[in-house]
Parts: structure tokens; sequence; C-alpha cells
């Protein structure tokens, strides 16, 4: 099964060059993609799974839609 | 939704008066009213330019500087716009921007509040500074450009970063609030002054090509919720402010607060909108 990711501000140099279909294996986390992504773990990274904020333990299933932003405050 | 109005009949009938008749470019008629006459008729009554406009509004002639906005606010929610408040915080990038787009729409009474001074490092993206003008206030900047695109309205801009007491008193009485502030430290600040006053705020922020904007009522979740505390670190660290996705943000939380001003429900309350403008993708998350 797949999942399209998207990694906002400077989380996107962690985008794997098959974003928009990324393999995952069936029972797979947010946490197991972060760590797979590589994505930093001592900064906070807020999380959106089909348009909805999510948490690392949460499940992605075939299809899903998932989004990892930064803190974002600059004006 | 705007309070009843009611000026002298004379001053209506003079306002009325002075309308001529046109067409949209949609070849559609209409009444119009240009700003020198209804300066003229203001003054011979004592009043106001921008009573003017209302009285003009109100009987359906629409002011020429807002001719081409007649056909995105009908004449009452141009009205509800000339007589709506807003708290503005902060006068940037995002504050800047956000100003010129309510002045411009005819947002009556804009207070708004900045204590810094403009440096070299704003001149990508904030709209009010200027290589000439390089250590001057914010604040006095935006009164000054207010009153040269649209000397109608009220713009009262305070020279100082306000702690959450003066934020509380600027959103006390307003329509909508406004965080336009750079950096996390304050937000949490200005979205507990805006639910006390019982107000929608409309906030948003950048870094790089990334940005979101977001309304968060009163009693409702926000930015904050997402992202979590006001420390550490942020994006914009890395990757800057540049003027594009500053100037997007801006543009969409304008769109945003103006349908709060003129009696709209906004699009985005309870939600966020995240912008990518590198690859050009807008994303919306339910907070």
């Amino acid at each position: 099964m797949t999942v399209s990711l998207k990694l906002y501000a400077d989380l996107a140099r962690f985008a794997p060059p098959d974003a928009a279909a990324y393999p995952v294996a069936p029972g797979q986390t947010v946490a197991g993609i972060m760590a797979a992504l590589g994505l930093p773990q001592d900064r906070p990274v807020s999380i959106v799974l089909n348009g909805r904020a999510a948490r690392p333990g949460d499940p992605v299933t075939d299809g899903d839609r998932l989004a990892f932003v930064p803190p974002v405050s600059g004006g | 939704m705007p309070r009843p109005i009611s000026f002298p009949p004379e001053f209506e009938k003079a306002v009325a008066g002075a309308a001529e008749a046109g067409v949209f470019p949609d070849g559609s008629p209409g009444r119009f009213l240009c700003g020198e006459r209804a300066a003229g008729i203001a003054r011979r009554y004592g009043l106001a330019p921008r009573q003017a406009d209302e009285a003009a509004l109100a009987g359906g002639v629409i002011p020429l500087r807002y001719v081409r906005n007649a056909k995105a606010f009908s004449p009452a929610e141009q009205l509800a716009l000339l007589r709506s408040r807003t708290a503005l915080i902060g006068l940037g990038g995002l504050g800047g921007h956000i100003l010129e787009l309510l002045v411009r729409a005819g947002a009556g009474t804009i207070l708004c509040a900045d204590g810094d001074v403009f440096e070299e490092s704003n001149l990508n993206r904030q709209l009010l500074s200027e290589d000439a003008a390089l250590g001057r206030d914010k604040a006095e900047a935006a009164v000054r450009r207010a009153g040269r695109i649209n000397p109608t309205i009220t713009v009262t801009a305070y020279r100082e970063f306000l702690d959450e007491g003066a934020m509380e008193a600027l959103c006390e009485g307003a329509d909508a609030a406004v965080d336009a502030l750079g950096g996390r430290r304050d937000r949490p600040a200005l979205s507990r002054a805006a639910r006390k006053a019982g107000i929608p705020l409309v906030t948003g922020a950048a870094a790089g090509l990334t940005g979101y904007v977001a309304v968060v009522a009163p009693d409702g979740p926000g930015p904050e919720d997402f992202f979590g505390g006001p420390a550490g670190p942020a994006a914009e660290d890395d990757l800057g402010c540049p003027g594009p996705g500053v100037a997007a943000v801006a543009a969409l939380q304008a769109a945003e607060v103006l349908k709060i001003l003129c009696g709209r429900e906004p699009a985005l309350t309870g939600s966020m909108l995240l912008i990518d403008l590198g690859d050009m993708s807008f994303e919306r998350v339910r907070l």
C-alpha cells in the first residue's frame, strides 16, 4: 500500500522522491514513517493525516495523505 | 452588522443629489459618488467624508473608491465595513500588507500597534518599509500611508509593543482581532485577549514559501493547539521570510478579516489553511 507525503517548510529536505505514492507496510504508524524519513527528533513536528491533526502512534492506511509541519511563526 | 444610521435629511438629500448614474464594467447600471463631491458635502454639513460615503451606501449609491469592490460587497456590506473596527497587532511583513488591503477596502476604524522601527532586513517584504525611511517608526509609517490611500477612514497606530493588558484594551469593542506578529512568543497573549473580548482572531505566519492562515473563534481551537507551546525554534530561522510567502498569507488573512467585518462567516473558523508556494499546494486542516 502507499500513502502520499507532504513535508512543509524546512522539512521538505526529507521528502523522498516517491512522496506522491510512498510505499508503506500494512500496520505502519505515522511514527514509523517519520523514523524511515529520518525526520529530526529534537524539535517539534506537527502531523496532519487526511486533513486532521494526528499523533505519531496513529496507523496509516492505503491512500492516506500525510503531512508534516514544523513550527512556522514568521511575519 | 452596522448600527442604524441617522443623518440630517438635507444631508442625505444632498448626497443623493450628488450621485451620478453610470454603468459597471459588466454593463449593469449603478449610481456613483466621487470622493471630492462627498468631501465637499460633508464639509458643508460639518460631518466627516466617511459619513457622506455611509449616507450614499445607505441609499444604494456606491462611492467611486469602492466601485471595483461593489460586486464583491453589497452596499449594505460596504456600509458595515465602513462602520467596523479592527484591532491589528504588528505592522511588519504581515501587518503592512494586511493594513494596505483593509484601508483600500474601507475598513472604517483600524487600531494597530507596533513598537518597532524599520531595519534594512525588512525591505524584502514589509510594504511599509522604504530605503529612505530606515530607523523610522512602523506605526508612524502606517498612519502616513493609510492617510494617503484612504483619508476617509480612521487609522490609529500605537508606537509600542503591547503587553497582554494593552492587547485586551485594543481588542475591546473591536469586531475582529488580527495577529500580524512575528515569532511565537506573543501570540498566545493575543489569542487570550481576543477570546476575552469575545471576538474572532485571524492569525497567520510564514516561513520561506510555506505559511498558514487560521480563524480562531472565541471558544474554539487555534494553531497553538496544533503547533504546541510558544518556545523553541521555528522554520523561519532556517528559511527566512521572502516577500511572496508573507504577502500571500497577509492577503488570505485580509480576505477572512473583511468577511468578518462585513457580517459574513469566515471560511476558516476552527481550521487552518496550510500553503506552500513552492509547489502551489493548499491544504486545509481541521484544528
